[in-house]
């Protein structure tokens, strides 16, 4: 099919000769953050521990990856086969932004080489971040093995291909369970701070908030990432514009009800914490911002666009909430957090955190691009058709 | 508590108020999205 | 339909196990510790802190830190407030009252060594200890640096060693625990010259401080900081004017943090038991709901097959019956034909007959 392209490919396209400058540049960078300490490379404060590789690699990371417990569930447990040809680079993606999470905590923690210390040396189960830890390490197990069947398709495994197929069922489940309480918990995270997140922000529900927003950003991220793949790989995909337009249409309505009920409880919130009166502040005005731009806005829009079969107007409102989200975890994490700190106490990330960032998004992309132009991702192995 | 209003608020019951509302909001909202679907 | 319901038990067994795996954790979160008695305090009287400082230098020299810059009675080093740090385990910070002409206030700043420690519980790796005698106490050899603690901490006691890229610790007061171990007094009460900080057992300082709350109520606010804020700490402070104008939150919950914070635990079981369960049986639902649709296409399939069928039969025996009418009315056609040809020659044998 497109061997003879591959033959062909340039190593120095623009696009390759980018991401090597990006990724040189962030591997110096984190040499540097082993060799002189966090000091060197961040602009992280005694008020302020967690920067932007927590709020950004860590908590959007993991939201930004939800597209692959949403789609596989939708697909395998509630019997929307018409979402098969997603499913695949869903949970690659999935896998992907996982493994960036790791890697971006990896980066983050003072102490990286201690990473299993909560589960081989000392456990501290009462800690929201252990809960984190143990289900997101779990979670990245069960994407891993969702993720083989392809490679296995295209080494030509075919009984290793056969017993990781029978477990697709129970994979989703756990995928699932693993998806809600990890999500919930990177929200429980932050209740134990009601004096440093500001109230609008607070809540005891906080976990909730954080799961249905995941969702949101996962069906966001698989019409995003469903649009530049199809562009990218037009050799590779087997579905027409056609069918992918359908599709993404059928992920707005999802999106906008999911949106909707994520304004509901956010409502609700505040009614139930009697809140209003801070709407009127100066953070009210940036809480608004957040909840009619960036959650009223895009549910409507995936509304209207559903309707009038508008795929373009999806696509962006697409766009809208995954920043939307991103803003979210922004917000809860060091944007609101210390609210009350005087103006030289905040924290602005360093530049080398942002490169950092950026890097490891690239990163993911190049193995996206590689993992997908060469493993039946994007199409069907021909030993294996219909049998996904 | 004399009035009704009274009453909702001393008792948080405006909650429930508004979560009745936006679950009859709800209604509204999935006609307006599932309206020009094909064949019903 | 057999392979779904040994899926839902199996699913139900999973979340079983995994119930009780987690039973513990939660348990956790819902019993109520009142605290080891004879458990020891401090209590500092900011009426009485003229801002001298002695404390900081003390506890340097007790933690081996190099001394605090500005030396004692400098006033300049109060223009900013200052916050614990790796090499400044306590801070004196100067607070103004909101009318310019009342005189400043100065507090000293430290780990508050709460009843229940919002950094005990947020730890991944159980650092952190509340000894029974008060103080809590930091293991750096399990932590992994996450400084989750310092983010937690609703006193911004905790400091990390960020400059540190192999052995980076967090860094806090000890109330130097090895002293009270020995019976002395934290370096800090032992320095302050004014009286400001006392040391001694916690439930007795309460009663002193609330002694001198009745026997001077002009001096002093009617509240002792620490005793209850989430959960009680075992630093107390007494104040003349509002606490929240000294940087503490006053008015908060009694309810601890850790209570609030390990809340969500509680539905880590609940998840672990019904989704497995749940999931398998919308799958199972699912699964018979394609399998019956399925079933319809396949009969609505033989159905139309069988019509067919039957059409074809019934056309077959109309051709067949058609065709043998028509053979039929040909035999007699013919048999007319050869009665008539018959006739014609008899007719004609007859006629040359009678010629003759």
């Amino acid at each position: 099919m497109s061997e003879s392209a591959t033959s062909e490919r340039k190593l120095a396209t623009p696009f390759n000769v980018i991401a090597g400058i990006i990724l040189a540049g962030g591997a110096a960078i984190l040499a540097l953050r082993f060799v002189k300490g966090l000091r060197a490379t961040t602009n992280l404060t005694h008020d302020y521990p967690w920067g932007l590789w927590i709020g950004f690699d860590v908590m959007s990371g993991v939201a930004l990856a939800a597209g692959g417990f949403v789609i596989s569930s939708a697909v395998y447990l509630f019997g929307m086969k018409e979402y098969k040809p997603i499913v695949r680079p869903a949970i690659l993606t999935g896998f992907l932004g996982y493994f960036l999470v790791v890697v971006g905590l990896f980066v983050d923690l003072g102490r990286p080489w201690r990473l299993p210390y909560p589960f081989v040396v000392q456990a501290g189960p009462t800690s929201a971040l252990f809960e984190v830890a143990l289900c997101v390490a779990l979670y990245l197990t069960v994407l891993f093995i969702e993720s083989t069947p392809a490679a296995l398709e295209w080494l030509g495994w075919r009984r290793a291909r056969r017993v990781v197929g029978g477990l697709t069922i129970a994979l989703t489940i756990f995928g699932l369970l693993l998806s809600t309480l990890h999500q919930s918990s990177l929200g429980a995270l932050f209740t134990i701070t009601p004096t440093k997140l500001h109230p609008l922000w607070y809540s005891s529900y906080l976990p909730v908030h954080f799961f249905v927003s995941a969702v949101a950003a996962g069906l966001s991220m698989v019409i995003v990432e469903s649009m530049i793949s199809h562009r990218v790989f037009k050799e590779q995909v087997e579905i027409s514009h056609e069918q992918l337009d359908r599709l993404t249409l059928g992920l707005a309505k999802a999106g906008s009800v999911v949106l909707a009920i994520y304004f509901a409880i956010k409502v609700m919130a505040l009614m139930l914490d009697d809140n209003w009166h801070l709407l009127a502040t100066a953070w009210g005005a940036w809480y608004l911002v957040e909840l009619l731009g960036f959650v009223l806005l895009p549910c409507i829009l995936y509304a209207a666009g559903y309707r009038e079969r508008r795929v373009g107007l999806v696509r962006t409102t697409g766009v809208i909430t995954v920043l939307g989200v991103v803003l979210n975890r922004f917000n809860v994490s060091f944007i609101a957090f210390n609210y009350s700190l005087p103006a030289e106490a905040r924290y602005v990330p360093h530049w080398m955190e942002i490169w950092v960032t950026v890097a490891l998004v690239t990163s993911g992309v190049v193995a996206f691009r590689w993992i997908a132009g060469r493993m039946p991702i994007l199409f069907e192995h021909p030993d294996w058709k219909g049998q996904h | 508590m004399v009035t009704l209003w009274d009453f909702l608020t001393f008792t948080k019951g405006w909650s429930y108020v508004l979560a009745g509302g936006l679950l009859v909001a709800f209604i509204p909202f999935w006609a307006f999205l599932t309206e020009r679907e094909p064949k019903r | 339909m057999s392979v779904s319901r040994r899926r839902f038990l199996e699913g139900l067994g999973l979340g079983a196990a995994g119930g009780l795996v987690t039973s513990e954790a939660a348990a956790g979160s819902t019993k109520h510790f009142a605290g080891h008695p004879g458990r020891l305090g401090l209590l500092h009287d900011t009426t009485l802190c003229v801002g001298c400082r002695s404390c900081e230098f003390a506890c340097a020299k007790v933690n081996d830190h190099p001394l605090p810059a500005a030396p004692v009675g400098d006033q300049h080093v109060f223009e900013k407030k200052r916050r614990i740090t790796p090499d400044l385990f306590t801070v004196v910070n100067r607070y103004r009252a909101r009318q310019g002409t009342t005189p400043a206030v100065y507090r000293k700043q430290q780990c508050m060594h709460c009843n229940e420690p919002c950094c005990a519980s947020v730890c991944l790796v159980r650092a952190f200890t509340k000894t029974p005698e008060g103080p809590i106490l930091y293991n750096p050899d399990v932590c992994i640096g996450c400084r989750y603690c310092v983010m937690a901490c609703p006193y911004y006691a905790l400091s990390y060693e960020y400059d540190d890229p192999v052995t980076p610790r967090v860094m806090r007061c000890t109330m130097c625990y090895p002293r009270i171990k020995e019976g002395k007094a934290p370096g800090c009460a032992e320095a302050c010259p004014t009286g400001a900080i006392q040391f001694g057992k916690r439930e007795d300082l309460i009663k002193v401080a609330r002694e001198r709350i009745r026997k001077q109520p002009d001096r002093y606010l009617d509240h002792v900081f620490g005793e209850h804020e989430f959960g009680g700490t075992s630093w107390l402070v007494l104040a003349g004017i509002p606490f929240h104008e000294l940087d503490l939150h006053e008015g908060v919950t009694h309810t601890s943090l850790p209570e609030i914070g390990t809340s969500f635990l509680s539905v880590v079981p609940l998840v672990i038991t019904l989704y497995p369960g749940l999931l398998a049986g919308i799958y199972a639902f699912t699964k018979r709901r394609e399998k019956l649709s399925q079933q319809e296409r396949q009969a609505a399939v033989a159905a139309a097959l069988e019509q067919a069928a039957a059409d074809t039969k019934e056309k077959l025996a109309a051709a067949a019956a058609r065709a043998a009418k028509d053979k039929e009315k040909a035999v007699a056609a013919a048999v007319k034909k050869a009665k008539a040809e018959a006739e014609k020659a008899a007719k004609e044998a007859a006629q040359k007959e009678a010629d003759r």
